[in-house]
């Protein structure tokens, strides 16, 4: 059941058995309290009627205890909550660094993969899901089997049966039905899930659709269809969390059939065993039966949390490639595409293709949309692996270099700015860590954010928002391409560098070009016509 | 890199909560239902309890017939069974409960993105809006379903248990009471001091998943610039300063649930001792008949059962803090502003889809008219007092007028065509489609003349067919002749085994840019609009495609008022239209 969750979550901690033992004593505090409290009524009412004599008990000895057990409860309480939430914190932070070092053992030509916001956000879901596994699954369930060892064998001494009847009740109540409950929720929890990604998918495509969905008086109708999917979603939630009712409802009958049963068991053996043990078990009893209640809930948390582990569990199987790709670079080097095939989605993109690009030349890449441009770019930077065919460097395929080193000489402008939520000053730094405050402000302003810093001097210091939502998708360009200039690589891959500039910004990237002609080796993605015409080679596709 | 932690003020919060507590007003009914019944479990439980007392002590003290005791433990198995019966249906009323207010939510944000949401607006990203729409309506439930029960319990449960009390031992019943000013504290802690806390908590929550987030779809840039190995090392840093903050605010909660365990050990200790005393006769104090064994297990048996609704409080806290902060983001960004009607569908929109079904007949019938003349009279628009946009702004279209506007990037070419539209209302002037003002138009109407086509055409999953007629019905030789043929998408079709049926995928990755506009003008053309705007139709096309595009719209152009709005040298195909040049205003 928990075979296919990753590994980082499947072993329990030291810090985790930790916090599973705090639970134990601070429950057994609460569990001592009452019943010491219960025998000591017990023992000095009989006392009281004269039916014992208290005089083997010193009374004050018990009243110490339950005054102990008055202050060791909420302390250790304190101390657990503390304890397991800091767990549970550690657990999270260290789930997240486990996810970027598996990235970091990706072979580099998958990461393009990470473009898809959808296997995003279901990564999200899953890490979210997998940080209540300890505190809502684990910590209950094992809490609630050490005390009822626990119990167990402090009863098999006073009364065997009562312990049989204890182990018993455990399996049913504590191991059975959750598993049944388990069960139950799993099937509902999957499809629930399955049809709230679909949702969000359908949700994405009518608000990006929405102006043409608008305009033809389809919107009413596409939202209908996903309003009843996520009434759907919700239906099947609401009836899991009735199936999850319809066992904890079984789980407490036979918890008060327990009930019954031992207070039956305590009369039959009146005669042999002392009035304050009866008390005392009876006592005991009501609270461990409370202690059992909340299993069925935390089975339903499992079945969430293993479908996520499931899905999670594919990064584990992630091996390191890193060693794969090593070899150092030549001192000059021409890229080359070399017979390569590339398909996507069952349609051919480039077949059987061959381009050089010369070392110290502007190639300028051409063509539809679709015909491959970016794929080329994916390529020669290592982000992708052709179908078949060498993509790469000299003869080799780009994606057996040393990284670092490959990603030193090459600087890759993606189609796409992605900007960090963080200052477009630091955003632009990123390219070169060691840069001094000038170096990146004076990338900034030969990318053509000159403008902006005159009329605002503190513009880099600007927050760029999730996606860079802050600032418009011209300025996003110039941040990418002040991190190009920054990084000043011998060789530029550029995709569609002026797409969304102003005519002025434009013009700016023409002059940075001509500059750079001669220099360094530069394969750029354009539709320009004179961008094309400052390029030395045109490379069409399609 | 650190993110600033945005704090909620608190007119934001007493806002949500005006929100909050106007959604509560329809589902009364089966909030007062479920607490019922929550409270007909907890006093079962009490009869119970001291049914179990009375039984022990009989026992104990041998002076239970065994007819008194099957009679007693019959008694507790029926109160026994009657405890799980009504926690069933309480636990059912309330999944259904929570299924219909998150269903409802959901419908009224739908309503209000849909009612709302303008595409001119870029900042607010489908993604977010759909989280929106899925997560944070979800948290917004359990407030209803749980902690509002809870709350109202929270002042019945301790009353019976303490009421009861008074009549068994008075003595212990006031050791209770003298206890109890604390628990007030104790909800105000959680009330006030932990409200504000647990949002902070909301709020680093979604900063740690922004976080995550945003380092996680910028890899492939991270790892071009060298910068991936540092991240992990930086996502554990970020975390475990995210994990001192949660911890921070939890040790509130924490130190007050304490205080409550501390509570209700003190008085159970402190009873029994007094009870165990008073029985031995070592101190003689309180009632006579409070202090036997059955009284004394009662008392100590129900002791915390009158903590319970606290504690259990405690536990759903947070609900309140999460519903709150999931109802401020919601506010910010803009939706729930206005309280809406919950159930009651605005009278307009019906009538609107009447004529609108999609299934309708495409509205073209009066084709042998002229298009109507477009006229702007006037406008001023400004998004902000500072940046004015438009500033007394007269154009007229006339029928088949062909008008290119251009001008560069911020002039408002957009905005031209969102206020032309009636998707932006202008601040002074007016908009005249014929001799009607475009908001006294409904959007039928308005779409029955005008078609857009825009930056980018949405594809919808779904055949070729259903792409083009979007709804409407045309049979195949005419959709051939009239609109396939003219929008020049029959080389496609005829590349395609499948024809018109060829199936698209989400999103429309298998067709390219050309193609898409393509299918766009093809739409307009099956409703047969005799105005065509086209936003900056060439943004993403490659030379070929666009001078292609640009001839089939000057071809199926003839009877039609064209305006295409744009900058750049692919616009050049569009050079014999009427320019219009915007210029941008100086802020």
């Amino acid at each position: 059941m928990l075979t296919k969750i990753p590994g980082i979550y499947k072993k329990l901690s030291r810090a985790q058995w930790v916090g599973i033992f705090l639970a134990v004593s601070a429950l057994s505090c609460g569990l001592l309290l009452v019943s010491c409290s219960a025998w000591f009524i017990t023992a000095t009412a009989l006392t009281g009627l004269g039916i014992i004599g208290l005089q083997g008990y010193n009374i004050f000895l018990p009243s110490s205890v339950i005054r102990f057990l008055a202050l060791a409860r909420p302390v250790n309480k304190y101390f657990e909550n503390r304890y397991t939430h800091r767990v549970t914190l550690d657990k999270l932070s260290l789930a997240r660094a486990w996810v970027f070092d598996k990235i970091l053992m990706f072979k580099k030509a998958e990461l393009v993969k990470f473009r898809s916001s959808r296997l995003l956000s279901e990564l999200i879901n899953d890490l979210e899901d997998m940080d209540q596994l300890y505190q809502a699954v684990i910590l209950p369930w094992i809490t609630a089997a050490i005390l009822f060892l626990l119990a167990g064998s402090v009863a098999y001494f006073l009364l065997p049966t009562v312990a049989v009847l204890l182990a018993g009740l455990f399996s049913i109540a504590g191991i059975i039905i959750p598993y049944l409950s388990f069960r139950a929720t799993t099937g509902p929890e999957e499809e629930s899930l399955l049809i709230r990604r679909q949702a969000h998918i359908d949700i994405m495509t009518w608000l990006r659709g929405f102006r043409d969905l608008r305009q033809f008086g389809l919107l009413n109708g596409n939202r209908m269809l996903i309003e009843s999917k996520l009434v759907c979603e919700q239906y099947i939630r609401s009836a899991s969390k009735m199936k999850l009712a319809y066992w904890q409802l079984l789980q407490q009958f036979i918890l008060q059939l327990g009930l019954i049963a031992i207070i039956f068991l305590a009369e039959k053996q009146r005669g042999q065993i002392e009035m304050t043990t009866i008390v005392l078990i009876v006592v005991t009893w009501l609270a461990l039966a409370e202690i059992l209640y909340l299993l069925p809930a935390a089975a339903q948390q499992l079945s969430r949390t293993n479908w996520s582990g499931n899905s999670l569990a594919e990064w584990d199987k992630t091996k390191d490639t890193t060693l794969a790709e090593n070899l150092s670079l030549p001192a000059i080097y021409d890229l080359e595409v070399k017979n390569v095939n590339v398909a996507y989605k069952g349609r051919d993109v480039l077949t059987d293709f061959n381009f050089k690009f010369q070392a110290g030349l502007i190639t300028a890449v051409t063509g539809c949309n679709g015909s491959g441009k970016t794929t080329l770019l994916d390529m020669l930077s290592g982000l992708r692996c052709p179908d078949s065919g060498i993509a790469g460097i000299n003869g080799k395929a780009a994606h057996f270099f040393n990284p670092e080193q490959l990603n030193n000489h090459i600087a890759y402008m993606e189609q796409h700015a992605t900007l960090f939520n963080i200052s477009l000053f630091e955003n632009i730094a990123l390219a070169r860590t060691d840069a001094t405050e000038r170096e990146v402000t004076d990338a900034a302003i030969r990318a053509g954010l000159g403008p902006e810093i005159r009329h605002n001097p503190k513009f880099l210091d600007n927050i760029a928002g999730e996606l860079g939502k802050n600032i418009s998708g011209g300025q996003a360009r110039m941040v990418a391409l002040a991190r190009i200039i920054l990084k000043d690589a011998p060789v530029l891959l550029l995709d569609e560098p002026t797409e969304g500039l102003d005519t002025k910004a434009e013009a700016n990237f023409m002059n940075l070009l001509t500059t750079w002609k001669g220099k360094k080796t530069i394969v750029m993605v354009t539709h320009k016509k004179a961008l094309v015409s400052i390029a030395d080679r045109q490379c069409h596709l399609g | 890199m650190s993110n600033a932690s945005p704090q909620y003020d608190k007119a934001a919060a007493s806002k949500a909560n005006v929100l909050l507590n106007d959604f509560l007003d329809p589902w009364k009914r089966a909030i007062i239902g479920i607490t019922a019944l929550k409270f007909t479990a907890f006093v079962l439980v009490n009869i119970q309890l001291i049914l179990i007392a009375g039984l022990i002590s009989g026992m104990a003290l041998h002076n239970l017939s065994i007819h008194d005791f099957y009679a007693g433990l019959v008694c507790i198995a029926l109160a026994g069974a009657g405890r799980p019966l009504m926690n069933y249906f309480s636990n059912c009323q309330s999944a259904g409960l929570t299924e219909k207010i998150t269903v409802t939510l959901r419908s009224d944000l739908f309503e209000e993105i849909q009612r709302g949401y303008l595409p001119v607006h870029q900042d607010k990203s489908p993604a977010g809006i759909t989280l929106g729409l899925l997560n944070k309506t979800e948290v917004i439930a359990p407030y209803f379903t749980r902690y509002i029960p809870q709350m109202i319990l929270c002042i019945m449960m301790p009353l019976a248990v303490l009421v009861y009390l008074m009549t068994i031992n008075w003595v212990c019943a006031l050791l209770i009471l003298v206890m109890s000013p604390a628990i007030p504290i104790f909800m105000i802690i959680i009330g006030r001091g932990s409200e504000e806390k647990s949002r902070e908590q909301w709020d680093s929550l979604a900063q740690m998943g922004g976080y995550f987030m945003d380092r996680l779809q910028g890899i492939t840039t991270l790892y071009l610039f060298n910068q991936l190995g540092k991240q992990s090392e930086q996502v554990k840093y970020f975390a475990k300063s995210y994990g001192d903050q949660v911890l921070k605010v939890l040790k509130i909660a924490f130190l007050s649930s304490a205080v409550l365990e501390f509570l209700s050990a003190i008085i159970i200790a402190g009873c029994a001792i007094f009870i165990g005393l008073n029985m031995i006769h070592y101190i003689n104090y309180g009632p006579q008949g409070g202090a036997s064994l059955r009284s004394g297990l009662i008392i100590l048996l129900l002791i915390p059962e009158y903590f319970i609704a606290f504690k259990t409080l405690g536990n759903y806290y947070h609900d309140r803090g999460h519903a709150l902060g999931a109802v401020i983001s919601l506010q910010e960004a803009g939706f729930f502003n206005t309280i809406p009607d919950i159930g009651k569908q605005a009278p307009g929109e019906e009538l609107r889809d009447k004529i609108f079904t999609p299934n309708g007949k495409p509205a073209g019938e009066e084709d042998i008219f002229l298009p109507l003349p477009l006229i702007f009279k006037n406008v001023d628009f400004a998004y902000s007092e500072k940046k004015q946009l438009f500033k007394n702004f007269s154009l007229v279209v006339g029928p088949c007028d062909k008008v290119r506007i251009t001008g560069p990037n911020g002039s408002g070419k957009s905005t031209l065509v969102a206020l032309l539209l009636g998707w932006q209302k202008p601040r002074g002037g007016i908009i005249l489609l014929g001799k009607q003002r475009i908001e006294s138009l409904s959007e039928a109407e308005l779409f029955r003349e005008i078609s857009v086509i825009n930056q980018q055409t949405s594809i919808f999953q779904g055949t070729i067919r259903s792409n083009i007629l979007m709804g409407a019905s045309l049979p195949d030789t005419e959709l051939w002749e009239d609109v396939i043929i003219p929008a020049g998408l029959h080389m496609l079709l005829e590349k395609l085994p499948m024809g018109l049926d060829t199936y698209l995928a989400e999103d429309g990755k298998s067709i390219s840019g050309g193609e898409r506009q393509k299918i766009a003008l093809a739409r307009a053309l099956v409703r047969k609009s005799r105005i065509i705007i086209l936003d900056e139709p060439l943004t993403h096309l490659d030379p070929a495609s666009a001078e292609n595009f640009a001839i089939m719209i000057s071809k199926v152009g003839h009877h039609k008022t064209i305006v295409v709005t744009g900058h750049g040298e692919a616009y050049g195909a569009f050079e014999e239209y009427r320019e219009i040049k915007l210029t941008a205003y100086a802020d």
